[in-house]
Parts: C-alpha cells; structure tokens; sequence
C-alpha cells in the first residue's frame, strides 16, 4: 500500500491540503497509541507510518520524488540539476538571501520563492503526464532546491530577531 | 478467540472500573497534582487546604522535609535546602551558569549531585521527595493505590531533562502513562473548558512563562484532534530570572556586593515579594541592608525588557515555524504565574492584538489538563480528544568537521521514525561511534549531547562496503531509541550506550533496555547467528586438532567424536538455536576429554629432560 492509498487519496501531484490534513487526523485518530484498543507496539508503528507519509505527501518536492519512485522513475535525482538558465537564477536568489539586510528584504525573496514552487509544480504535473522522465526528474530537482532555499530564508529571518538559540542564556 | 466472561450466580460481571488516575505538574516553583472526579478535573489540596506544593526539599540531620515545612529553612540553612531543582535536571555541571547557594559535585559533563546534610542527592532523586509528597496527597485523598499519572515536562525540554523526569516518577512509585508537553496539557484545559464555542477549526497559541522554563506552543484544534503545529521556548527563562534581576538592582542600590548564601535567599524571597506587589500597585517599597528604597512600575518594566524581547522572539519563531500568521490566531491562552505580570500581559495582547484568555487559574492550569489526559489514557473515557505533539528540537548526528547532521527536524510529529546508512571507512573496521545530538546549531560543541552510541561485532569488510543502517525513533513521550543492523549481512549489531551525563549503572542499564525494546524480534535472530559463529568456530578448531593430535584418540572414541561434528554440522544448516545448543554440548562431551589427552601429552613432552630441581 502506497501512501497515497493509505490516504485514500488519488495517485497524483496536485493534492488539497485541507483534505490531506483531514485524513491526517483520521487516521491518528484510528491508530494513534493512545487510543485504546490497540496493541501498544503495533500502534506505534502504524503511527508513525502514518506520520511518515504525512511527511512526504505534504511537501511538494518529497511528493514528487515519491511519485517518481512509485513509477521507477527516482534514479539519480541526487545528481545535480541540469538547467543551466534556472542555476543561473538559483545563484541570484542565493546572493540575494546573504545580501538581505531586514524582515522586508527576505520577505519579498520569500515571495519569490514561493512563485517559483507554485510554477515548478505546474511543470512537474505537465512533465508526469508526458511522461517526459528526465524532465520530470530535473523539475523534482529543482522543487527540492527551492524548499531548502526556504528553509534558509527561515533561518536568516531567526537571525534578524536576534534569536541565538542558546539554551543557556544568563539572565 | 475471546473467552466468554461467565459470571457466578448473584454476582454481576464487574462493571468498568473507574481507575485513579491523576495529572502531576512538576513545576520549577511549585507543584500540583489533580485529578478528575464526575467527569470535573480539580486540584487536590494538602490536609491545610493548599493546592501548591512549593518544589523545595530540605534535609536536615535528622529528617526531609518537603513543601511548606521546607521554605523557612531556605535562609535558616541554604545549603541543604534545595530550591528549584527542575532547573538541574537533566543538566550537566557546565550548564549550570546561573547563581545558586549549592555545593555541587561532580564532573563538568555530568548530571550534579548536591552535597547535603544527608549526603549526596541527586536532582533526579530530590524531585522523587517531591513526586512521592504529591503521591502520598493523592492517594490519601482518594483512598487507594494510583493505577497511572501524567506528568508535565515544558515543551522545550531535551532527552536528558524527559529521561531524568521519567526516572524521577519511576523511583517515586509512579506509573507514567504519558510525559505530556505543558502548553499541551494547557490546551487541553481550555479546549474542553470552551466546547460551547462554535468554531469548528481552531488555532491556539499557549504562552507559558512558569517559575523557571517558557514555553510557547501553537495548536491546532479540530475534528477532535489536538496538533500541535509547533513549539519554541527556553528552559532557563522565568520568574526566578526575573527575580533575580530585580535582585541585581537592589543589590546596586544598596551597594551591596558580598552576599552570603543566606543573604542570597532572603534576597531572592524579597525579589520576589516587591516583584509580585508590583503586579498590585504601581511602586513597592524596599528595605536591604542599611538601604530604603522604592522600586516603581516604569524601572521594573525596564529591569524586565531583556526577557520579553526573548518571549516575543521565540513567539515569532514559533510562527514561522507553524506557517501561521499572527491573524489566523483565535485564542491566546496564558499560562505560568509570571504571566500575571502586567508588562507581560500587556506585550502578549500587543503582540498577538487581541486579549489573552486566562479564565482558568494560570497556576493550576497546567496540572488540570493532565489529569484529564490521564482520565482519558488510563481508560477511564474514550471520548476525550487526541493529542498529537511534536518533538521540539532538532535530532542530529555528528559528522565530519565537528558539524550536524540532521536527521529529524524540530516540530516533527511523533512518534516517528528516520534512518541513516553509514559505512565503515577503514578496512576490517569493526566498530563505529555514532554521537547523537540535540539542537539547531551548526556546530556539535553549540548542541545538546545526547549520548555516543557504539556499534559493534560489524563483521570485517573491505572499507565502504559495508552497510549500517540506524533507525532513530522517538515516541510519543518524546524519548529516542536507537537500534542499527549491518544490512549485508544482516548481523545487527551490539548497540552499547555510552549516555553523555555520566549515569549509574542502573540508568545505563535501563537506556540499554529501552534502546532493545524496539529490537525485540531482532534479538532473537541475533543470539541465534552468534551461537552459530562460536559454534562454527569450534569445529574449526577441532577440525585443526584432530589433524596434529588425531592418533591420541582410540579408534572407539574417534568415530564417536566424528558423529558428533556431524550432527553438529547438520544442526548449523539449520534454523533452531536449541538443536545447535543440544550438538555443542554433546560435542563438547567429547571434545573437553580430547583436549585433556592433549594437555597431559604437552606437560609430559614439556616435563621431559628436565629434573625437579629445573623447577623449584
């Protein structure tokens, strides 16, 4: 059974959140350890394979290396991306990350960020019906780039907040 | 099949019973247990009528005293009296950089222990004397052994601080279902409190600020189910800090510089007297020392700017990790008796712009909610709502260079599972150190150490080629375990725990059980393949010895020996580890008088052209 299956949802790219997070918590719901009735060690495994394919489904570049593999298709998406045109806008979207000097700065980079997943999944979705596999494997590619660019951004902006995650500040 | 309940004549089958359960809120300044009566959650109250237990223990020569009885000994004899122990627990020496009266002893990597009037007393075994007070409350209240508790832990705390209160709990006879989150627990209260309102799919965020510890969490109520979306927060941030920089201004304006341990306790008990007038009236007056002097709102405000910028930055984080905005936040719920400092109050409704609920006591809300989860574990009601927490830093490993590698991200959802492939880099390599770390720093040496996990019996490979799969789980109290198995052979290794905190053999031993728990099936598998290797290994040996030494054996017990490594031979194509055990015996029978012929024969050769006198 594949995660999709698990889900009850179709074997597809586009996905509504909001049903994915409905069914999230159903199937908590049936086999979290905490609920009784169930064998403790077996509910502790299915819960967190449930917890797993929550993972990969509601990310846009883990679903679509998901599907990928689904279709034998996942060979090789470590490799590096090949576009040298979406590199050379990569490289930008980086200098400007180090170079943002506010909140504001990295908000808009943010933004900018985001219209590129929302395109890049489009993409992906035209690639899978195509069935065009080394398109689809270099788009996969480049949705996982731009989600590690976001998780930098969100580190930039823990800076600018003057947070140091030290656990032992003197006060 | 389920077997039919028959019961006796005039007898009716026993109805549901309805277990005791109670929630326990171990908190930096104070404690609380309660438990849910009529389907109400309430706190129990000492036989004086006073819910809070303060969290001090003092030993004296001659007994322990706990709670109420133990407070005027704080400044009568500071060092035997011990305060706010959360804030050392789980906690190496090192980390502990804040002013406290206490000999501690101990090595800077390990968990302190204090030097009392009764000996050395770790902060695991004084939150015992704590939790057993609690105990003993509980149990006297409702008339009979406890079947489970919960127990609250802030939400930001890490493995060591989870594991020593678990530890806490266990030595003081408590059987823990659940080591729940604090602002969960708090959510909990309030959630069940407003089941009148009608909004079907809500965001929570709970600001907890407590005693010693703040908390933030964001959660999401809907369909029954309690998401924690995610949690921040700082386990040395609290009213006693607060305390003690109102401390450091008395101390400036009296130009006080020395202060004895009992100067500091008196100190830390008016701090936080004026602290908590100033939430009544808008100047307090002080006497230290030889000085008199007024302490007003607006300085006071001031003294605490430091720590509100920190509860505002860990609640942007926070945020931004729950991919929320502030608008989409319903209810902020206040929790800890510092919020009840206006300044707070205020920077929260600011922040958040709206007004913080705190309807239900911030003191007691915590222990509340814990009872009611417990109700709900222990089975007493199914339909209560479920939790899902998440676990609040980041899980990672050391590599290359003194950096992290993350292998599971703070907010993830529990329980929850990960693994890692590693290779052995050096030929015939047959051990590996595995350091687990907590944190979100780049740096090994900025992250909390968890523990140095050593895998052994890797068979001998080429380097590279062989595969070490480690699988790290973490449940849902929020503790890890770590099991690993190198996959080509499918030899799973001998897992050895070294915890970073120097613990006792009793905790190692424990870590080491939980660490197999999850391996269970494993085990079994792998006695059996070790069993065959020493088996293995002394046919082999036997095989070598029969070749030199063959002739010492008559032709009788020869053939017998021969038959015996057959049947041995057979039982190791096999899978059953008692037909390998049942051959080695029988072989041995024979192979032990072999080895016998064998010794005697090399004395006498040895003995041979030499006289006693060679000897003595």
């Amino acid at each position: 059974m594949n995660h999709f299956e698990l889900f009850g949802l179709p074997v597809q790219f586009e996905i509504d959140a909001d049903v994915l997070s409905s069914r999230y918590r159903e199937l908590q719901q049936r086999y979290h350890p905490d609920q009784n009735g169930f064998d403790a060690q077996e509910a502790l495994r299915l819960s967190t394979l449930v917890n797993q394919a929550y993972d990969v489904l509601r990310m846009a570049d883990r679903r679509a290396a998901y599907l990928l593999n689904l279709r034998q298709q996942g060979g090789g998406l470590e490799q590096s991306i090949g576009d040298s045109d979406f590199l050379q806008h990569a490289l930008e979207l980086r200098e400007q990350l180090d170079e943002a000097e506010s909140g504001i700065e990295l908000a808009s980079l943010r933004m900018e960020v985001q219209q590129w997943l929302d395109a890049l999944s489009r993409e992906f979705v035209i690639d899978l019906d195509d069935e065009d596999w080394i398109e689809a494997r270099d788009t996969a590619r480049k949705l996982a780039f731009m989600q590690r660019v976001l998780a930098d951004i969100d580190r930039a902006e823990d800076r600018f907040d003057d947070f140091d995650s030290d656990l032992d500040d003197d006060f | 099949m389920a077997l039919l309940q028959i019961a006796e004549p005039g007898q009716s089958t026993a109805p549901h019973q309805h277990r005791l359960a109670v929630g326990i809120d171990l908190g930096t300044t104070h404690s609380l247990v309660a438990t849910v009566r009529s389907g109400q959650a309430a706190v129990l109250p000492d036989a004086e009528g006073r819910v809070l237990l303060p969290s001090v223990v003092h030993y004296g020569h001659q007994d322990t005293q706990v709670g109420y009885h133990a407070q005027p000994w704080a400044v009568k004899d500071p060092a035997n009296t011990i305060i706010s122990v959360k804030r050392f627990m789980g906690r190496s020496l090192e980390d502990i950089r804040f002013d406290h009266p206490y000999q501690l002893l101990g090595h800077d990597h390990e968990m302190p222990a204090f030097m009392t009037a009764q000996g050395r007393k770790t902060p695991v075994e004084i939150s015992t004397d704590i939790l057993k007070a609690l105990r003993l409350r509980a149990e006297d209240s409702l008339g009979g052994e406890l079947t489970g508790v919960v127990i609250t832990v802030p939400a930001y705390f890490d493995e060591a601080q989870r594991h020593a209160t678990r530890d806490a709990a266990q030595l003081a006879g408590l059987n823990v279902l659940r080591l729940l989150n604090e602002p969960t627990a708090a959510a909990i209260a309030y959630g069940l409190d407003r089941t009148a309102e009608s909004k079907p799919d809500q965001i929570q965020v709970v600001f907890d600020l407590g005693g010693g510890t703040f908390d933030v969490s964001i959660l999401r109520l809907n369909q029954g189910v309690y998401e924690v979306l995610a949690t921040g927060g700082h386990t040395a941030l609290g009213g006693d800090d607060i305390d003690r920089l109102v401390g450091r201004w008395i101390c400036q304006q009296a130009g006080h510089i020395h202060l004895t341990p009992a100067d500091q306790q008196r100190l830390a008990q008016e701090s936080r007297r004026v602290k908590e007038q100033l939430s009544q009236t808008n100047s307090v007056t002080i006497h230290w020392s030889n000085w008199k002097g007024e302490l007003d709102q607006t300085t006071f405000d001031k003294l605490i700017e430091p720590v509100v910028e920190r509860c505002l930055a860990v609640c942007k984080r926070v945020l931004r990790d729950a991919k929320r905005q502030i608008a989409q936040v319903d209810a902020v719920v206040l929790v800890g008796g510092s919020t009840r400092i206006p300044r707070i109050h205020h920077a929260v409704e600011q922040f958040f712009g709206q007004k913080p609920l705190c309807t239900i006591n911030p003191d007691q809300v915590v222990a509340l909610g814990a009872a009611l989860s417990a109700d709900q574990l222990v089975g007493n009601r199914t339909d209560g709502a479920l939790l899902l927490d998440v676990t609040p830093l980041s899980l990672g490993l050391e590599t290359m260079g003194g950096l992290v590698e993350r292998i599971i991200p703070r907010n993830t959802p529990i329980p929850v599972a990960r693994q890692q492939e590693f290779t052995t880099y050096k030929d015939g390599q047959t051990a590996m150190l595995i350091h687990v770390v907590q944190g979100e720093r780049d740096m090994v040496d900025h992250c909390r150490s968890l523990g140095r996990f050593e895998l052994r019996g890797i068979p001998p490979m080429l380097a590279g080629s062989a595969r070490i799969e480690v699988t790290f789980k973490i449940d849902a109290d929020g503790l890890l375990a770590v099991t690993a198995r190198e996959t080509t052979s499918n030899v799973h290794s001998e897992i050895v725990i070294k915890p970073s905190y120097g613990l006792s053999e009793t905790d190692t031993a424990r870590l080491l059980n939980e660490g197999f728990q999850y391996a269970k099936e494993d085990q079994q598998l792998r006695s059996l393949f070790e069993v065959k290797v020493e088996a293995e290994r002394e046919l082999m040996a036997l095989e070598q010895a029969l070749e030199e030494d063959g002739h010492l054996l008559d032709p009788d017990e020869h053939v017998k020996m021969r038959d015996a490594m057959t049947e041995l031979q057979k039982a190791l194509g096999g899978s059953s580890q008692t037909a390998v055990e049942m051959a080695v015996v029988r072989l041995k029978s024979h192979s032990n008088a072999f080895a016998a012929q064998r010794m005697n024969r090399n004395i006498n050769q040895a003995l041979k052209g030499t006289s006693l006198k060679d000897w003595s």
